[in-house]
C-alpha cells in the first residue's frame, strides 16, 4: 500500500441530549472547506442537515476469545471501507456514537483492521458532558467515566442552566477521572471548529505538544481562587463536618468500605468522614485577580506546598507566606483570621475543595479553577509519573509489554514520552487497551530530558505503576 | 495430465469516470451496468465498450442488481435510497425511488423471478414490489443485518454480527435464527440450494447443509474472508481472505469439505479481490490487488495435489477490483479501481 495521507477520524461520544446533534450541526454548517463525513449511531430527534449522513447501527465484534481489546465495530469497518471507494477522498470523519457507547472498541478499530489503519487515523476522541446531569449520571451508571476517561476533549456542555460553583465541582469531577483531557466549557455546544476538528490526539508528533497538560493530575491542590483583597484583616469561615458530608455524599460515597479501600490506595491525610482533619491552604499574593496571574502562580503555589505547613487554629490569625497553613477543622467547622498588610490580589489555593469544608472567604473569588490531585473518588482515574532519570529499553519494552497483557482491559488509554539512555531522540507512544504504537521522535536536543508518563484506567494502583517505572530505570 | 487449453481473450475497454463497486451483466450478455463508488450508474455495450451514463445516485453507490429476464435495473445508495432505473434508457435521469432510509440499504436482490427486490435495512428485512410497494417487512432481527440472499422466490437468507437468519416470506412471515461464529463478510447459496457459506470477519468461512441441518468451520485464514463464490454444480467453494494471496477451494463432493484439505490456487501476489465462478461452466476467475486477472479450472485433476497451475494470466495496469461472468459464460467483465472496465472472451 503506497503512503498516503490518513483521513483523520474525530468520535464524538456523550449521553443523548448530551448536544452530540447541536455540534455535529454547528460543525457541519460553519464554512470551513472541509469535506466531512459523518456516520451516526443515534438518530436523536433533531436530525443532522448534510448530504453526507450515513446512518449505521452499532455492530459490536467480539472474537472468540472474549477479550475487550479485541472488539471492534463492524459497522464502522464496512462504511469507512465503502467512502475510500471514491477518488475524491473525505477530508474528515466524524463518528457520533450512541450514548450508552464504549469509545473502545471505536477507537480500536483503527488500530485493528488492517485497511482502515492504512487510510484513517483517530484525531481525538470528543465527549459532550451535559453540566445538568453528569453528576447524577457518574453516580449510577459506568458509561460516563468510561466516556471521560477516554476523551481527548471534554466539552462541558449546557453552562448556562447550572452555577460556576456546579462547574468547577464538575470539572474536579472530570480532572480526577482524566488528567490529561482539555475541558471547554460550552453553551448550546458553541466553540470555534479548531477546538474540535485537527486536534492530533493519537498522532505521536503532537502527543508530545500537550506535554504540559500530562502532569495535570499531579497538583498538591484541588482548588484555587484568586481576590481583590482590601488591607485589614479579612475571615475566613469553614462550616466545617456538615458540608463536608454533604459533599462527600454529592461524589457518591455512600460505601464505607469502599472508603476505606480508597485511604489504603491513596495513603494521605483522611478527609473522608473524620472531622479533625487539616485543611491546608497557600495564600500568596498575585499579579492581578485574574486568571492568567492565578496560572502564573500555580507552580510557585506547588512549591509552597511542599514547606512544612504551620497550624492554624479556629480563632488564631495567618498572612500571606511562602509556606503553606494548616488549618484545624473541628466539627462545627472553624473560623481563621487572614491579615493582609498591602491591598492587592491574592491567591488561595486549597488542598481540597472548598466546598468540600464549606468553606468561604468573606467576598467572593474573582476568578478560581480547579485541580485534578492525586486522590480521587472514581474507579477511573489518571495517573501521571514524571521522572528525569534515563530509562534501559529493553526493560521498558517488557514492563509495558506486561502492563498492556496484564491490565490491558483496565488501561483505557496511555500516553508518553521517554527518556531512553543512549537514545538522542525522545521515544514516544500512545496506546489504548492492549493496542500500541510508539516509535523514536525528534532530538531532545537543547530540552531536559524528562519522562512523562500517562495511564488513564480503571482502578490503578499508583504504587504499581512507580514501582513498575522504577525497575525500568537504567 | 492432459486438458483442453482455455485462454481469455482481451476485447474492447472504456474508462468510467467513476470508482467501479460493483457489476451486472444483462441476461443476454451483450450489456454490462457498472455502479461507481461516487454514485454515477453506466450501462456499457459488450459491443465496442461504448458506455451511457443512466444517472447519479449521490453520495455513491453500493449495489447493482439486474432483473432477471428483464429490463429493470435496482440500485442501492450511501443515500440511503434503493431506486429502479430503466436499463435500456437512452438519456439519463434520477431512477424511481422505492426506498428510503437513514440507514445502507446492504445485500440488494431481485426475487428469482425479477417480480420484487429485497434488502437488509438495519435489522429488518424489506421486499418492495416493482411499484415501490412494501410487501413485507420482517424483523427486527436480533442484530443489524449485512448481508441478504434469496433462496428461492419464498425464502430470504439475511445474516448479521453472530445470526444466519431464514426468513420465509408471507403467508408464513417466520424468522428462523441460527448461530453464526462471528460476523458475516459474505453469504452465499450453492446453486443447489443445499449449502449455505458465510465467510467472517475472523478468518473462518462457516458451512450450513440446510437440509442435513448440519454446520461446520473452517478456519485457518489470513484476515478476513471477503470473497466466496460457488461453482455451477455446487461442488466447489471459491474462497478468499484479506491477508492472503492464495484461493482456497472446498470441495462438497463425497462427504464434503469436513476433513479434507481444500484445493489451493496459487498465482496472485497480493490480496484477492474478487472471484467469480462461470455460472454454468467449470471456469473461475480471480482478480487481485497485484494488478492480475487468472482463470482456473479447480478440478478433479488436481485432487490430491496441494497446488494447481492457473491457466492464464492477465497482468493489467494497476489492481483488479472485480471480475464478473456474463450469464453465458463466455464473457467476463474486468473492472480497476481507475475506472478501467474490460471485456474477455473466454476460449476454451
Amino acid at each position: 500500500m503506497t503512503d498516503v495521507k490518513r483521513i483523520p477520524v474525530t468520535v464524538l461520544t456523550g449521553f443523548l441530549g448530551a448536544g452530540k446533534t447541536t455540534l455535529l450541526n454547528r460543525i457541519l454548517s460553519e464554512n470551513h472547506g472541509k469535506r466531512i463525513a459523518v456516520i451516526e449511531n443515534e438518530f436523536g430527534e433533531v436530525g443532522v442537515d448534510h448530504q453526507l449522513v450515513i446512518g449505521a447501527e452499532e455492530e459490536i465484534f467480539e472474537t472468540s476469545n472474549g477479550c475487550i481489546c479485541c472488539t471492534v465495530r463492524g459497522d464502522l469497518i464496512r462504511v469507512l471501507g465503502q467512502l475510500l471507494k471514491r477518488r475524491d477522498r473525505f477530508d474528515h470523519v466524524l463518528i457520533e456514537t450512541t450514548g450508552m457507547a464504549d469509545p473502545g472498541p471505536v477507537a480500536q478499530t483503527f488500530f485493528l483492521d488492517e485497511d482502515l489503519k492504512a487510510q484513517f487515523v483517530i484525531d481525538a476522541i470528543v465527549t459532550l458532558v451535559d453540566a445538568r446531569h453528569f453528576e447524577q449520571h457518574l453516580k449510577t451508571m459506568k458509561e460516563p467515566a468510561i466516556q471521560v476517561g477516554f476523551a481527548d476533549v471534554v466539552l462541558l456542555n449546557k453552562t448556562d442552566l447550572v452555577e460556576e460553583a456546579d462547574l468547577v465541582r464538575i470539572e474536579r469531577s472530570i480532572r480526577a477521572i482524566n488528567g490529561t483531557t482539555t475541558i471547554h466549557r460550552t453553551k448550546n455546544a458553541e466553540l470555534p471548529i479548531e477546538a474540535v476538528l485537527g486536534i492530533g490526539a493519537f498522532d505521536l508528533e503532537r502527543v508530545l505538544a500537550t506535554d504540559s497538560s500530562f502532569l495535570a493530575p499531579q497538583y498538591p491542590f484541588e482548588w484555587a481562587g484568586a481576590y481583590e483583597l482590601a488591607a485589614g484583616r479579612h475571615i475566613l469561615k469553614a462550616s466545617g463536618e456538615h458540608a463536608h458530608d454533604h459533599g462527600h455524599e454529592s461524589h457518591g460515597h455512600d460505601d464505607h468500605g469502599h472508603d476505606a479501600h480508597a485511604h489504603e490506595d491513596h495513603a494521605h491525610d483522611d478527609h473522608h468522614g473524620h472531622s479533625h482533619a487539616d485543611l491546608k491552604v497557600a495564600l500568596l499574593p498575585l499579579a492581578s485577580a485574574t486568571a492568567e496571574a492565578l496560572a502564573a502562580q500555580i507552580e510557585p503555589a506547588v512549591r509552597v506546598f511542599a514547606e512544612v505547613a504551620q497550624h492554624v487554629e479556629s480563632g488564631d490569625t495567618f498572612a500571606p507566606a511562602v509556606h503553606p497553613h494548616a488549618l484545624a477543622m473541628q466539627c462545627m467547622g472553624g473560623q481563621y483570621r487572614i491579615e493582609i498588610a498591602t491591598a492587592g490580589a491574592y491567591a488561595l489555593f486549597c488542598e481540597h475543595a472548598p466546598e468540600e469544608f464549606g468553606l468561604q472567604l468573606s467576598q467572593a473569588p474573582v476568578v478560581q479553577q480547579a485541580f485534578a490531585s492525586h486522590h480521587h473518588d472514581q474507579e477511573i482515574n489518571s495517573i501521571g509519573i514524571s521522572d528525569p532519570r534515563p530509562l534501559d529499553a529493553r526493560k521498558v519494552n517488557d514492563w509495558l509489554s506486561y502492563l498492556l497483557q496484564s491490565r490491558g482491559e483496565d488501561i483505557l488509554r496511555m500516553k508518553g514520552v521517554l527518556n531512553i539512555r543512549g537514545e538522542t531522540r525522545r521515544y514516544v507512544f500512545h496506546g489504548v487497551h492492549m493496542m500500541f504504537d510508539g516509535r523514536p521522535d525528534r532530538p531532545w536536543g537543547d530540552t531536559v530530558r524528562v519522562n512523562h508518563l500517562v495511564f488513564i484506567g480503571r482502578k490503578l494502583d499508583r504504587n504499581e505503576l512507580e514501582a513498575g517505572f522504577a525497575s525500568c530505570i537504567a | 495430465m492432459s486438458r483442453p487449453a482455455a485462454v481469455l481473450v482481451a476485447g474492447p475497454q472504456v474508462l468510467l469516470d467513476d470508482y467501479p463497486v460493483d457489476l451486472a451483466w444483462s441476461p443476454d450478455g451483450k450489456q454490462l451496468v457498472v455502479a461507481g463508488g461516487e454514485g454515477r450508474l453506466h450501462r456499457v455495450a459488450r459491443e465496442g465498450a461504448q458506455a451511457t451514463l443512466l444517472g447519479t445516485q449521490d453520495p455513491g453507490l453500493l449495489s447493482v442488481c439486474w432483473q432477471p429476464g428483464g429490463k429493470l435495473l435496482a440500485t442501492a445508495g450511501q443515500d440511503g435510497s434503493v431506486r429502479l432505473w430503466d436499463a435500456l434508457a437512452a438519456e439519463a435521469s434520477d431512477g424511481t425511488v422505492i426506498h428510503r432510509g437513514l440507514q445502507w440499504p446492504l445485500g440488494l436482490a431481485f426475487e428469482p423471478r425479477g417480480k420484487a427486490v429485497a434488502f437488509a435495512a438495519g435489522k429488518h428485512v424489506r421486499v418492495v414490489g416493482l411499484d415501490g410497494v412494501l410487501r413485507e417487512e420482517l424483523g427486527p432481527h436480533d442484530c443489524a443485518l449485512t448481508q441478504l440472499a434469496w433462496r428461492n422466490g419464498n425464502e430470504v437468507l439475511a445474516a448479521g454480527n453472530g445470526a444466519l437468519f431464514i426468513d420465509r416470506l408471507a403467508p408464513e412471515s417466520t424468522i428462523t435464527k441460527h448461530a453464526l461464529d462471528g460476523a458475516p463478510l459474505t453469504l452465499s447459496i450453492s446453486p443447489d440450494g443445499r449449502v449455505v457459506a458465510n465467510g467472517l470477519q475472523d478468518g473462518q468461512v462457516m458451512f450450513r447443509h440446510v437440509l442435513a441441518q448440519k454446520k461446520s468451520r473452517m478456519s485457518g485464514y489470513d484476515g478476513k474472508v471477503t470473497q466466496a463464490a460457488w461453482s455451477a454444480n455446487s461442488r466447489y467453494l471459491a474462497t478468499a481472505a484479506t491477508g492472503g494471496k492464495v484461493i482456497i477451494v472446498w470441495d462438497f463432493s463425497g462427504k464434503g469439505p469436513e476433513g479434507s484439505e481444500p484445493l489451493q490456487l496459487q498465482s496472485h501476489g497480493d490480496r484477492i479481490e474478487s472471484l467469480a465462478f462461470q455460472p454454468e461452466g467449470p471456469y473461475l476467475a480471480s482478480g487481485g490487488r497485484d494488478w492480475r486477472v487468472v482463470l482456473w479450472r479447480p478440478g478433479p485433476a488436481a485432487q490430491g495435489k496441494q497446488a494447481e497451475a492457473s491457466l492464464d494470466v492477465h497482468l493489467l495496469d494497476g489492481p483488479v477490483s472485480l471480475v464478473r461472468w456474463s450469464r453465458d459464460g463466455r464473457q467476463l467483465a474486468v473492472a480497476q479501481a481507475s475506472g478501467r472496465l474490460r471485456f474477455y472472451t473466454l476460449q476454451a
